[in-house]
């Protein structure tokens, strides 16, 4: 098939008369800003001003913390703390909004009734998080989420219609720095045990600090045994940690990945080795889900593990961060060394989970020469190759993204589910 | 069209407009439509040039992209794609799949018309010459012919080659007191030899007649003069060893007395039946068997003029667009053929003929005749 293009997303109105468009279903904030949350609206202007009574198109974006369902508002049981609420009328509009290059194309491509709206979030609000079914309460869910809706309403605060009213979900998702974590987690511990003048020494690293979605990660162990003990075997494991810090105190701690390895072992005394380990956190992976952070939801075939939380190199307290976050997220990996009737040896290395940098938008490419411009010969390049007798000519078609009015795929905005998952 | 008894099936397969594609876009000089595969459309949008590609097999997602090319034309079955500016004599042949130029060249003179002829050569028409430009290798557009000097002055409106390609034919019309002339030139690649010949719409066949071994190489041209309709099958070069010759045939083409100004613009060959398809200017399709010239069926199709057409591979039919933007198909309808020739034509030998040839049914009543 021929189909190329754009992918834009879409999303109707149970009534039929507003469509939601939107470029991305992801917003990545790196820290310095967010990418804008923009689309057009596209309306039906003759049911908006039918009978004489003229209705407006509202959209509005809200990004809030919630702690429990709806239907089970019961004092002191349900909290939801806004972070971020905007409301952008899209219709009628007021004429001086300026047009993204996105916007440009689609209101080209949909018409004049399609009408853009732009919402830009303040870098550093929390992400989207869900964390999944608490024990003791599976049908709770805790989490931070941003809606984008659009509705049909005579004023912006109106609550509408369900019928009159889109509503989706979009995922606010960080990017971490380079300078989050700037040195390499590394590690190095020597144990002593009882009646053993000779401690274990072990030196663990990873090989970078801040991993993406679906990397790989490192780990590197050097053991020196110079104890009188044997060392059994190794496990290593990803863990997440989570912590809720409004309404509900709770801490979970989720393993993500994990292997267990005699490879090499026993270590006797007076021997060493070093090996690296392989581990990658997916959240396919994890088996027990209650508890887990993810940032969406549980059958989203494109859910991910939640990112770690971002806290500025210079922080000052923890505390400060648990505050506006609400909550957070840290990786560590833990490397255990069993050893032969004593305790096990741990270290505990922490690193960053994170999405790549998004890529920086296309730069605009201007149309191919109009034809009846006269080819000068000054013009030819420099580097004219004596064996090429032909001068260059333009290319008679441009192939890469312009001014491309029309080259968009619309697809529907709801995301696919992953069957067969049995978990609540 | 209702069912019922008629010998062919005609479908409506798509409406240009309802892509968005601009009604003033769709005409001779601004679409083209090379094969059944695709349609290219040059728009004008905003101050830029663009095509767009309407991908048949799916139709509803047209690729637009900008271009400075005053003519597209895509290959019949690749995406591979032809472009021409008229003001740098400049042709570009460029791979839609790979985002790469395949290949370029600056003609001598301006080109005024060309057509893939097949999968891998480009036919380009000049005021004095004919060039054949192979999509292979390094190769630049061989010249073929000269023009014949009775077409001289005339809108070029197809070309046609042969399988072999042993045999070429370049179609013009022009405008003679108050009617359309029709002017082909007809060339041997072979005996290097061309013959001029009054002509709007033709097109060769491969035909194994009767007990023949091998296949004759038949011409089929359709012409409106300022006396009447007819249509000439003729084998054209020495018949094949071991063959007997094609006898040729010319029968009168019928218009209808209120279409004065009508003439056949296209023809297309249904190689499975060896049924000829005749589309006139003013949208009427005509059947003729190959074989016979015997006219089989004759109706009104479109009000709007069709004005380029192709073989409908799928349905060994014929694909066209109207000036209003339709997509139309006509093709055989197996079921009903042979009953509509024996039963409404009342010509059983024709019916039997095309069961047993075709492989069709309903002749099964003839054999008790």
């Amino acid at each position: 098939k021929l189909r190329s293009g754009q992918k834009v997303f879409k999303k109707t109105s149970p009534n039929g008369r507003i469509t939601v468009y939107v470029g991305q279903r992801d917003f990545l904030d790196t820290g310095d800003v967010v990418e804008a949350v923009e689309g057009v609206v596209l309306v039906d202007p003759v049911y908006l001003n039918k009978d004489g009574d003229a209705k407006k198109v509202f959209c509005q974006l809200e990004g809030a913390f919630r702690y429990g369902k709806e239907e089970l508002e019961v004092i002191g049981i349900n909290f939801e703390k806004i972070l971020f609420n905007g409301i952008f009328q899209v219709y009628p509009p007021s004429g001086d909004e300026v047009h993204s290059n996105l916007q440009r194309r689609l209101i080209r491509k949909l018409g004049e009734n399609a009408h853009p709206f732009r919402f830009t979030i303040p870098p550093g609000l929390s992400p989207s998080l869900i964390l999944q079914g608490m024990p003791g309460e599976p049908d709770r869910q805790c989490g931070i989420d941003y809606q984008l809706k659009s509705y049909i309403a005579r004023q912006a605060n109106e609550k509408p219609e369900k019928k009159r009213m889109v509503s989706l979900t979009i995922k606010k998702l960080t990017h971490a720095p380079a300078d989050s974590m700037p040195n390499r987690p590394t590690l190095d511990v020597k144990k002593e045990y009882m009646l053993s003048s000779n401690p274990i020494h072990v030196e663990a690293n990873l090989d970078k600090a801040v991993y993406y979605h679906g990397e790989e990660i490192k780990i590197n162990v050097s053991i020196t045994n110079a104890s009188s003990r044997q060392i059994r075997r190794i496990k290593l494991s990803a863990r997440q940690f989570t912590e809720i810090c409004w309404s509900v105190s709770a801490q979970y701690k989720r393993v993500v990945a994990e292997l267990e390895s005699a490879d090499g072992f026993p270590l006797l005394p007076g021997s060493s080795c070093q090996r690296t380990y392989t581990l990658t956190p997916l959240f396919k992976k994890c088996k027990e889900k209650r508890g887990l952070a993810v940032d969406g939801h549980l059958r989203d075939e494109d859910t991910l593990l939640a990112s770690s939380t971002i806290f500025p190199p210079a922080a000052a307290q923890l505390a400060e961060y648990k505050e506006k976050y609400g909550i957070i997220v840290r990786y560590m990996i833990k490397v255990t060394l069993v050893v032969a009737l004593s305790t096990d040896l741990k270290l505990n290395l922490p690193f960053l989970l994170t999405h790549p940098k998004p890529p920086p938008p296309p730069e605009p490419v201007t149309a191919p020469k109009a034809p009846n411009e006269p080819e000068k010969l000054e013009s030819l390049p420099p580097a004219y190759d004596a064996l090429d007798p032909k001068p260059k000519q333009e290319d008679l078609i441009q192939f890469d993204s312009g001014p491309d009015d029309s080259d968009f795929v619309f697809e529907e905005f709801i995301r696919f589910r992953v069957s067969g998952d049995t978990d609540a | 069209m209702a069912g019922g008894n008629l010998p062919i099936k005609f479908q409506e397969l798509i409406s240009l407009t309802n892509l968005g594609i601009n009604p003033a876009n769709i005409g001779f000089a601004t679409l083209t439509m090379e094969s059944d595969r695709y349609i290219c459309v040059r728009e004008k949008i905003g101050d830029t040039q663009h095509v767009a590609i309407i991908d048949m097999t799916d139709p509803q997602n047209p690729m637009r992209k900008p271009i400075a090319a005053d003519s597209v034309i895509m290959n019949p079955a690749s995406k591979v794609l032809a472009l021409r500016s008229n003001s740098n004599k400049s042709i570009q042949i460029f791979n839609i799949e790979m985002k790469a130029k395949m290949k370029s060249h600056i003609m001598p003179e301006d080109v005024l018309f060309w057509k893939w002829i097949n999968l891998n050569m480009i036919a380009i028409v000049t005021e004095t010459s004919v060039y054949h430009w192979s999509v292979e290798g390094e190769s630049t557009p061989e010249k073929m012919f000269d023009r014949h000097q009775n077409l001289a002055g005339c809108q070029v409106i197809n070309y046609r080659a042969n399988n072999d390609m042993k045999w070429l034919l370049l179609v013009g019309i022009s405008a003679q007191d108050k009617r359309v002339a029709g002017v082909m030139q007809l060339y041997s690649v072979e005996r290097k030899v061309s013959q001029a010949l009054e002509g709007h719409a033709a097109a060769f066949t491969q035909f194994k007649l009767g007990e023949n071994p091998q296949e004759s190489c038949l011409f089929m041209f359709s012409v409106r003069t300022a006396t009447g309709g007819k249509l000439h099958i003729i084998e054209v070069g020495t018949p094949p060893e071991g063959n007997q010759p094609f006898p040729k045939k010319a029968v009168d083409v019928y218009f209808n007395p209120e279409a004065q100004q009508d003439f056949p613009v296209a023809m297309q060959i249904a190689r499975k039946f060896n049924i000829i398809y005749m589309i006139t200017k003013f949208g009427y399709i005509h059947l003729y068997d190959v074989e016979t010239g015997t006219c089989i069926f004759m109706n009104r199709i479109s009000s709007e003029t069709i004005f380029v057409t192709a073989e409908h591979e799928a349905t060994n039919g014929i694909i066209g667009v109207n000036r209003k933007g339709q997509v139309l198909t006509v093709c055989v309808d197996e079921n009903n053929l042979v009953p509509y020739v024996s039963q409404t034509l009342q010509n059983a030998e024709l019916a039997l003929k095309l069961a047993i040839r075709c492989n069709l049914p309903g002749a099964e009543d003839l054999f008790i005749r």
